[in-house]
């Protein structure tokens, strides 16, 4: 969201006059010393005094409730309880609540009953494949490179399920980003938890990358450069890729931070050899995992290499027999009535011969190799250290051929704590990094992932430009309310469903979304939080929702879901894409760059290019074309319409539209949708314009009713 | 003579879209344009997170240029592959002449596996050159019919670019870089001017290539997504089933699925007025609506059945060797007619011919040479040249040396487009290869400079069209690009 749309809000915003949270003066958001608010230590804050007393139910509530109060504004009452149900599943879990699931909620008289919920959704595995995906945006996750040559990411899927799986196994968020950054650094009790941490460094490895490039140091570079984008966006939010050529221009980061950076992820291999063993297409690093996976890689690479160089051998001996056989067709062709000197003939001939033997054997021989494979062991996209560790060199202007002066290895010195930067010299530096990353002394790491959770739970962060926490930031609308938070965070021991818990338990997050004209002219954009935000469904959800509710939604978890694509995801030539026909989860999908499936392009799925901590929300007509037109939407209607009608016991159109109502929108009808759809379902000559065409039969209009249902802002939005 | 009464409203629009040039909109236009176009409900989107009551106006809506345009709309015909310009325009004498010698200058470095091993020999052109028209431009046999109209052609000999593989150099032509994800030409243009016709995208490319940068290559990046390219149809699809995404109807005909509209929007509504207050429903109420419009009229543009049969002929409809590609270049006049702003029309991946240079740059050439004089010559006929400007070109040209026996690799160091229409001179040259073709050597053209003057032939200047994201100012050519003002008119 912030990426396309984020200055355009600011300027939007500063035309306020009345309202400036966006905008909040200096010297509230620079200390003494004139540090920047988001590099001050993270302040233990004291919960602030409130009048209405029995408003509160979280610590929480009493930062929101404080600064309602200073502007004399009253929260809106609380959500409904099916509101509150259909809220809860899909911010947990990313699908609708069943039947079942409203009629406990519904019995469920105890004063506990939203924790009763809450927990259970927390403890579901559907609760990992929404928040993991949540970090997949940020981990710019993808199944292909995407770029200039966009070769398929065979193996980038474990990552995929190692982000799912940390999530439900609630891994401390300090832990994880260790593993990702250092994963491969890190001791480990036993072969799983190696392997495991392997494969988080894949978090280094998913960017795009130029790989056709034929300058290979200044590919190495713009990897690194990446690197330092994602790594400073993700974990820090902060930009430090302007670095590269200058000064940063607006945060405290100079280009020396940038070099010392690159140190770090210039030791690391992330670019490996080649692809196909082309010598024009460089790869990417590749890691085996299991007991004997580093033996059995090194057998099947050597197999891999004896493979190619044989055919190799084939092709240069096919194409010199071949222009060995046009020569002799053009001797002959020239001597045709001269007697050919015999002795040159002859030595063509055994020329011929010797190749065409040569070439039989070859064929032999990689028939043979070819039909014994050894194992290929599984493999990780991941990287591990150079074996040249070093310092970087400053480029000037960011070019890799003009070299300045030698920078030793380091950190974000705005964003220091007092953490000596010390190197093994034996290492990369990326363990030391990850530690410094992931200490609670840092004034960013929690403070950037509770906002992340906020935003994702309240559609906006505290600040709003959740990847950019410096200058060209936004300020937090609660600074005191984010730095309890990231403390509360820490205490957990960084632990996000705690977190989540604590949250979706506060008042404030039970509030219905309801506008109220007093506090709209006060605060139209709703920084205060005196009413839930009102959103879209993210793509992923309205295609899960509608799978689930139509019956069709296969729940079980997918491993790769790209073994079938050729080498290149998007083929070169302009034979037809096979379509990926799936009733799995989205999360389950492959994300192919450059080649996002029609629904994700549609409806603004975070862009696998870059950090993308908030996805843009556009509203734009192809998207109501895609819910008007497409298989997907229509099929589902259809489909939901037959399971209805098979569940005895309706007697009538009003039952069905009640029934259709509580599995599309999460609760009974108002008389007003009631009225619509019985006028709908009633009229007789549907269009009125003289069509000849036959009516629809009373099953189609059920299934267009249940589309139009699918359709409508109250299933599209989240109350 | 009565004073007109000032309406303006102090807000500065073209603040809000990045401009630098004040343009004031009475209030009439405003809401005139507020209440409809493609792109509104995305600025509605955006809106509607500031909650800023201000209405503006929609982001397709037409924007004044920064000076006088010269073309109103672009129609860029991507020969993708890569056309040798020694076979097509570039005629260079001395390497017909030392066609089979070895090469004498030293090769780039090697792409591919293990070529460039020996001094490959120069392979002069198979194709005989004449020169044309008035102007006496020279163009090869290669091309008949595109050779009919070189008193239109502003040929460009000295293009250049880096990227020796295919990826590169199609981001490089479409965006301006490769290492970073960046708008396309056509999405900054849109941004830049907005589109004429607010019911059809104002950047539509039809039968894009899915590979080498797929669609990055049209796609808006940060710029807001009312400019990205919208595909019409793809490059592994029959033009005959390409269309606008998800616009056909899935078995209702148009009125039921009005009524089943009526429906939609009445929970809408009721939505809209139990929340009382809520831009994103207002927003989504008339994305409905415009939805419904496109699906209603875009059929009847993309059909072609209401063409005349001689201008079907014109373009080689009907011809099996020219149809798919004439149907294509036949749309692309249409929504040029209709005020699409920027128009792409992609031959498919058909002109990479490391090996059979003359069957593979023969049918491809067959293959569009028609359409594509066709398209030139009806626009001319409707009055239409005038204000379209058309470019033809590639990611990059072939080598004048051969690789194998018969084929011709990359060539990004010296390459030729061509354009036509809207503000440059017809019937000239411009620039120059070396002797054989191979290095851009005078009146140097890089992709950077082809941007920044078709921008200036819009009336945009490449310095000013600027967006701001992620603390920068970002324009289509980055720090570089010069305008080309010996080519305008």
């Amino acid at each position: 969201m912030f990426k396309r749309t984020g200055h355009r809000i600011l300027v939007l915003a500063s035309m306020l006059v009345s309202f400036s949270f966006g905008a909040d003066v200096t010297s509230d958001t620079e200390d003494k010393e004139g540090k920047f608010w988001s590099f001050q230590p993270i302040r233990g804050v004291v919960l602030p005094e409130v009048k209405s007393l029995d408003w509160p139910r979280r610590g929480i509530d009493r930062f929101i409730l404080a600064k309602l109060e200073e502007k004399r504004l009253a929260p809106s009452r609380d959500a409904s309880r099916p509101t509150l149900l259909r809220r809860l599943t899909f911010h947990l879990t990313g699908l609708p609540p069943t039947l079942e699931e409203m009629e406990t909620f519904e019995a469920d008289s105890s004063p506990l009953a939203v924790e009763h919920v809450a927990d259970r959704l927390l403890g579901s595995k559907a609760f990992g494949e929404r928040w993991g995906r949540h970090w997949l945006d940020v981990a710019r996750y993808a199944d292909s490179n995407g770029s200039d040559e966009n070769f398929t990411y065979y193996d980038a899927w474990r990552f995929r399920n190692y982000v799912i799986d940390a999530f439900n196994k609630d891994k401390p968020f300090d832990q994880f980003v260790r593993e990702q950054l250092a994963g491969d650094l890190l001791p480990s009790a036993n072969q799983k938890q190696r392997d495991e941490q392997i494969t988080a460094t894949g978090f280094l490895v998913l960017g795009p990358k130029v790989i056709g490039d034929d300058d290979k140091e200044q590919l190495r570079m713009d990897v690194v450069d990446e690197q330092i984008d994602t790594v400073g966006k993700a974990f820090l939010g902060l930009s430090l890729g302007c670095a590269r050529c200058h000064d940063h221009k607006f945060d405290p980061v100079p280009a020396r931070d940038y070099y010392a950076l690159a140190g770090i992820f210039g030791s690391t291999e992330t670019v490996h050899g080649n692809l196909l063993h082309r010598r024009d297409l460089s790869g990417w690093n590749l890691r085996p995992l299991g007991q004997d996976g580093e033996t059995l890689y090194r057998d099947w690479k050597g197999y891999d290499d004896k493979l190619d160089g044989l055919k190799k051998k084939q092709e240069q001996s096919k194409s010199d027999l071949a222009s060995l056989k046009k020569n002799v067709e053009k001797e002959n062709a020239a001597v045709t009535s001269a007697v050919q000197p015999l002795a040159a003939a002859n030595e063509n001939a055994t020329k011929i011969s010797e190749l065409e033997q040569n070439l039989k054997s070859l064929a032999a021989e990689i028939k043979q190799l070819s039909e014994k494979p050894p194992p290929k062991p599984p493999l990780a996209m991941a990287v591990c250290d150079r074996e040249a560790i070093g310092d970087a060199r400053i480029l000037e202007r960011g070019d890799m051929h003009r070299p300045g002066q030698v920078v030793p290895r380091g950190f974000v010195q705005v964003a220091n704590y007092g953490r000596p930067a010390s190197f093994s010299a034996a290492q990369s530096g990326r363990l030391e990094l990850a530690e410094w990353l992931a200490d609670p002394r840092n004034p960013l790491t929690a403070r950037v992932m509770v906002n992340r959770i906020w935003h994702q739970l309240f559609g906006v962060g505290l600040v709003r430009t959740v990847d950019d926490f410096g200058r060209q930031g936004e300020r937090p609308s609660h600074p005191e309310l984010l730095d309890y938070l990231a403390s509360e965070f820490i205490a957990m021991n960084w632990s996000c469903k705690k977190l989540i818990r604590e949250i979706v338990l506060s008042r404030v997050y039970q509030l219905s979304s309801e506008h109220n004209e007093d506090a709209y002219r006060v605060d139209p954009e709703n920084r205060l939080l005196w009413r839930m935000n009102r959103r879209r469904l993210e793509v992923e959800a309205l295609r899960d929702s509608v799978l689930a509710i139509s019956g069709q939604l296969d729940v079980s978890p997918a491993e790769s879901v790209v073994a079938n694509l050729p080498d290149q995801a998007t083929g070169v030539g302009d034979k037809p894409r096979k379509p990926f026909p799936s009733v799995r989860r989205s999360v389950y999908l492959p994300v192919i760059r450059n080649d996002l499936r029609a629904e994700f392009q549609l409806l603004d799925f975070a862009d696998p290019q870059t950090v993308s901590g908030r996805r843009n929300q556009t509203i734009v007509a192809p998207q109501s074309l895609f819910l008007l037109n497409s298989q997907l939407v229509r099929d589902s209607a259809r489909l939901l319409a037959e399971r209805l009608l098979k569940r005895a016991g309706y007697r009538n159109e009003r039952e069905f539209v009640q029934a259709a109502c509580r599995e599309i929108l999460g609760r009974p009808p108002t008389p007003g949708e009631i009225q619509f759809s019985l006028n709908y379902l009633a009229e007789a000559d549907p269009d009125g314009s003289g069509d000849k065409e036959p009516l629809p039969s009373k099953d189609a209009a059920l299934a267009n009713l249940c589309q139009a249902l699918m359709c409508s802002s109250p299933f599209l939005y989240l109350d | 003579m009565r004073v007109k009464k000032k309406s303006m409203l102090p807000m500065n629009l073209n603040n809000i879209w990045g401009h630098q040039q004040p343009v004031r909109l009475d209030r009439r236009t405003l809401l005139k344009r507020a209440a409809c176009g493609f792109g509104y409900l995305a600025f509605a989107g955006l809106c509607a997170e500031s909650r800023s009551e201000s209405k503006a106006s929609s982001p397709l809506a037409p924007k004044a240029p920064h000076h006088r345009a010269r073309a109103k709309r672009v129609i860029f015909l991507f020969m993708h592959g890569g056309p040798s310009q020694v076979d097509t325009f570039d005629y260079k004498p001395r390497l017909n002449r030392e066609s089979g010698q070895p090469c004498p200058f030293p090769q780039p470095k090697a792409f591919g596996d293990d070529r460039a091993k020996k001094v490959p020999p120069l392979l002069g052109s198979p194709w005989p050159f004449r020169q044309r028209g008035a102007s006496g431009l020279w163009v090869s046999e290669l091309l008949p019919e595109i050779a009919t109209c070189a008193d239109d052609l502003c040929v460009i000999r000295s293009m250049h670019t880096e990227g020796q593989a295919h990826g590169e150099a199609t981001l490089r032509m479409h965006t301006g870089a490769s290492n970073l994800v960046r708008p396309s030409v056509g999405s900054w243009v849109t941004y830049g001017l907005g589109s004429e016709n607010e019911d059809l995208p104002g950047f539509v490319t039809i039968c894009p290539p899915r590979a080498h940068g797929g669609v990055q290559n049209y796609s808006s990046a940060f710029l807001p997504a009312a400019y990205q390219g919208t595909a019409i149809g793809a490059v592994d699809v029959p033009f005959t089933q390409a269309e606008i995404p998800f616009a056909k109807d899935q078995g209702l005909s148009l009125a039921r699925q009005r009524r089943q509209l009526d429906l939609i929007q009445d929970f809408n509504r009721e939505h809209l007025a139990g929340a009382r207050h809520d831009q994103n429903i207002e927003g989504l109420i008339e994305s409905f609506e415009l939805a419904f419009r496109m699906q209603s009229e875009a059929p009847a543009l993309m059909k072609l059945d209401d063409e005349s049969p001689a201008t079907k002929r014109l373009y080689g409809i009907g011809q099996e060797e020219t149809d798919d590609f004439g149907r294509q270049c036949l749309l692309a006049r249409r929504f040029a007619e209709a005020g699409v702003r920027y128009i792409q029309v992609s031959t498919g991946y058909k002109w990479d011919q490391h090996k059979e240079l003359v069957t593979g740059h023969n049918k491809i050439a067959r293959a569009s040479d028609r359409p594509i004089a066709g398209l030139l010559k009806d626009l001319k006929g409707r009055g239409l040249l005038n204000d379209t400007l058309v470019i033809w070109g590639a990611e990059f040209g072939r080598t004048p040396f051969a690789e194998g026996e018969d084929g011709r690799d990359h060539n990004p160091q010296g390459f030729t487009i061509w354009m036509a229409g809207g503000g440059v001179r017809g019937g000239i040259a411009h620039g120059e290869t070396d002797e054989y073709g191979h290095r851009a050597i005078a009146g140097k053209v890089h992709v950077h400079d082809l941007h920044a003057t078709v921008l200036h032939l819009l009336g945009l200047d490449h310095e000013r069209l600027t967006y701001r994201y992620s603390g920068r100012d970002f324009r289509l050519t980055d720090v570089h690009g010069e305008v080309v003002k010996e080519i305008l008119a």
